[in-house]
């Protein structure tokens, strides 16, 4: 941790951390407290505004939204966590085999990689998951494939130009195995582009997790998330309650801004 | 000519490949007799059915007969509103092409000369600050900027009234007024990125070798940066604006959602929700052809003008 | 000479590639032509050539490292360890040198922790360096400390022969000169056979008994070091032998 602070000692990279520590501190607290029941409906507060009481106002149900917000968080911060870890270990795997080996499975993955990433990955998922059906486990699972390409493409490159570096054929001449290069030899220097990646599909799993349950193919109508909080908000907008929406939409962004300025910062060097 | 070619065999077999694995995916999706006819229908009337709908052939004859038809123009009819997709696809793409060519027009009016700008005072107070809201920006999801939009414009100015969309038959001006808003949502966190990588892609020009010449010729920064810099620095920004085409039809999808537009991407959520296979088929085909025609117009651009990259 | 150990037996090596012209026309390269020579135990052998001229390459398929070629190459004693010419991609930037120092060991399964610790600093207090050196990375490393540790590495694994690919032209003169002294001391120390490879006639003659001088692939001459240096007989290493002077 003191090392990567001395080497991205950038603007990008001290914000970027700070907010994302702020945002994700708060949103687990907030699975083990919060202000109000999410769920618990109060006839006396319903629709109301922000006030000291209800920080972000309440809903027609008059439940309280920050806490709801706090819970639906909790739950898309959740799935982007096992969609960036389903999609860079598998990513990275199959980045690290065909960079490492090549050959002719390393070019028809390529193809495939390449193929796939031309494809928005939001309208890749939203397709997918129009066929499985919603529902958390099929979000995470298609979000973690379409978010696979991506990562072997990054991987595969770094592994395809250290194989070649002096040390590789040093370990090669010490005897070390193939597995064994890959791991502990390899991955390791692959970190300064690996870390950014993660960050940046931290940043990508929230956006397609919202973006998917606000069209009503991610979680299930009976989950909350902050996708489907966006999509019920949208007709508080109209009947002169914009704020549930704004909430909503800044939770997104400012989770996502954390996530972009902490990748953008572990770029940059210095 | 012969790398066009070669892309566009590429392009074809792509389009053939995915089209097949989309075919085929949504018609195992499920038996779409029962959602006509409801669970009661006798076995008979399901059977007749299903006869209609050409059901009873094998999956490869029906995707070929389907494919064919789809190149003829012919997409099939719905299984929800017995209509010919063609005719509920219409009108509704011309909106969503609007709304791209809106954003990308948008995205390219600002973005240029923010780029060009920055690049050109680098390192000043206007450039950090550009560099610094360029990057929160481009983090902000186009959905967040249409919600702001709307309460900004819609709730408290007024300009427009969110929800009620006014079609271009109706009335043209308000039509490019309401369209504004979802196009600013779309082209606002894309012009911010395109103006990071075309300023970086400038300064990266100005390292090289033929514009220092060009500098220490005497040319002051200006000419020089306009002679030589500015051209050489759009090529890696074409591939990106081809991507920021086929991404902003994606994002098309959530801000229609968001701003009550009758797009194609309504129409792909309506149709997904209803399980009218012919309908979806046929948008999800639209959408790919779309994204890789874009993709190959940047390739063979990017080619046209840097023929380097020729391999 | 006669009653010495053979080391390496290199006979008839070639290889070539081919490259298409802009012209569309393919073009063989022979990168190294009918490449004979042997190496003795105890042995310091000088490869001299200009860049191009295919050392390199020679050293690589000596090493293994070159999937195809003519000819035969026969090891008469264990794997040869390598000390490269570039000291900042010979050392893994991400690991310590501990770390590097031991990952050999570990893999030769021979020794415990304890053993292993024991043999690394040892070896650094031979190559010059110390325990203090242990937990730094190789970015915290100069130039030629970087190719002490490469020689360490190289020695903790006991071979009997070292290809050294241009191990001190990335150096400075004087460190240079230190590093020469190191390799010629552990040849002493150990009984090393080396394979020299250097573009430099000056630092062969600092460390080897015998030259072979190659150019453009082919072997043009060989002999003992002062005879080569006092009687060059090609023009090429009579060239080589006045640049050094």
């Amino acid at each position: 941790m003191k090392k990567l602070f001395a080497k991205h000692n950038n603007w990008f990279f001290k914000v970027g951390l700070i907010l994302t520590a702020c945002m994700v501190g708060i949103v687990i607290i907030g699975q083990f407290w919060t202000p109000y029941d999410p769920n618990a409906m109060n006839g006396a507060v319903k629709g109301q505004g922000p006030s000291l009481q209800h920080l972000m106002g309440t809903d027609y149900f008059g439940r309280d939204i920050f806490s709801r917000i706090l819970e639906g968080a909790g739950a898309t911060l959740l799935i982007a966590f096992f969609v960036v870890l389903l999609g860079a270990g598998l990513g990275t795997l199959i980045g690290a085999l065909t960079g490492y080996f090549g050959g002719v499975i390393d070019e028809i993955l390529m193809r495939i990689c390449d193929a796939l990433t031309a494809f928005p990955s939001v309208l890749l998922a939203l397709i997918v998951l129009a066929i499985l059906g919603p529902g958390r486990l099929n979000v995470i699972g298609v979000l973690a494939l379409v978010f696979i390409p991506s990562f072997a493409r990054i991987v595969r490159a770094e592994f395809a130009r250290i194989k070649k570096l002096n040390y590789v054929s040093l370990a090669k001449l010490q005897g070390v195995g193939h597995f064994r290069i890959m791991l502990k030899h390899i991955l390791p220097n692959t970190l300064p582009v690996l870390l950014p990646a993660i960050s940046i599909g931290f940043n990508n799993a929230v956006l397609a997790e919202a973006s998917m349950s606000f069209l009503g193919v991610g979680v299930s109508a009976s989950d909350v998330s902050l996708g489907r909080m966006l999509s019920d908000s949208q007709n508080y907008i109209l009947r002169g309650m914009p704020w549930y929406a704004v909430f909503v939409g800044l939770t997104i962004a400012l989770l996502i801004l954390g996530f972009s300025l902490l990748g953008e910062g572990l770029q940059q060097e210095d | 000519m012969n790398f066009v070619l070669k892309k566009l065999t590429t392009l074809l077999i792509t389009l053939l490949i995915l089209s097949f694995l989309a075919y085929a995916a949504f018609e195992m999706v499920g038996d779409p007799v029962p959602l006509i006819l409801g669970t009661h229908a006798t076995p008979e009337a399901a059977a007749a059915l299903r006869e209609e709908l050409g059901l009873t052939r094998s999956l490869p004859v029906r995707y070929f007969d389907w494919l064919l038809s789809f190149i003829r123009g012919d997409m099939g009819t719905s299984y929800i509103y017995r209509i010919s997709v063609r005719e509920m696809i219409g009108t509704k793409l011309g909106l969503t092409v609007t709304l791209t060519l809106f954003g990308f027009a948008l995205t390219l009016l600002f973005s240029i000369p923010l780029g060009v700008y920055s690049a050109r005072r680098e390192g000043s107070w206007a450039d950090r600050v550009l560099t610094v809201s360029n990057q929160i920006i481009m983090a902000i999801p186009a959905f967040f900027v249409g919600i702001i939009l709307t309460v900004l414009f819609g709730v408290l100015l007024r300009l427009f009234t969110p929800g009620s969309f006014v079609s271009f038959s109706e009335s043209p001006g308000q039509f490019l007024l309401y369209m504004l808003f979802p196009a600013l949502s779309i082209a606002i966190p894309r012009t911010a990125m395109t103006a990071k990588m075309l300023r970086s892609s400038i300064l990266g020009e100005m390292q090289k070798d033929y514009v220092r010449t060009a500098y220490s010729r005497g040319h002051n920064r200006q000419t020089a940066l306009k002679a030589h810099a500015l051209k050489n620095s759009l090529l890696p920004i074409i591939a990106f604006l081809a991507s920021t085409v086929a991404e902003m039809l994606a994002g098309c999808i959530v801000i229609e959602q968001i701003f009550s537009l009758p797009g194609i991407g309504r129409l792909l959520m309506v149709s997904i929700s209803n399980r009218d296979i012919p309908v979806v088929e046929a948008i999800v085909m639209i959408l790919a052809v779309w994204v890789m025609v874009v993709h190959f117009i940047g390739e063979v651009v990017s080619e046209m003008l840097d023929p380097r990259l020729r391999v | 000479m006669e009653e010495k150990k053979k080391i390496l037996e290199v006979r008839n090596v070639s290889t070539s590639y081919t490259r298409k012209s802009p012209l569309g026309k393919t073009k063989i390269q022979h990168v190294l032509h009918d490449v004979s020579f042997d190496l003795y135990e105890g042995e310091a052998l000088g490869l001299v050539g200009e860049s191009g001229s295919g050392k390199t390459t020679l050293a690589r398929a000596i090493l293994g490292f070159l999937p195809k070629y003519e000819g035969t190459i026969t090891h008469y004693s264990e794997h040869p360890q390598v000390v490269f010419q570039d000291p900042y991609t010979a050392l893994n930037p991400a690991r310590s040198v501990a770390w590097i120092l031991e990952e050999p060991l570990k893999i030769l399964k021979k020794y415990d922790a304890a053993e292993r610790r024991k043999r690394i600093i040892s070896m650094l207090e031979r190559v010059g360096l110390d325990e203090s050196y242990l937990e730094r990375k190789p970015s915290q490393l100069s130039g030629g400390q970087r190719q002490r540790v490469s020689i360490a590495a190289a020695l903790l694994m006991e071979p009997r022969f070292i290809v050294a690919d241009e191990p001190v032209s990335a150096l400075d003169v004087t460190i240079q000169a230190q590093i020469l002294k190191l390799l010629a001391e552990m040849k002493a120390q150990f009984g090393l056979s080396y394979l020299f490879i250097s573009h430099d006639m000056n630092v062969v003659y600092q460390l080897c008994d015998r030259v072979i001088v190659m150019r453009k692939g082919i072997v043009v001459e060989e002999g003992e070091i002062d005879q080569i240096f006092e009687n060059p007989k090609h023009p090429y290493t009579k060239e080589l032998v006045e640049a050094s002077v």
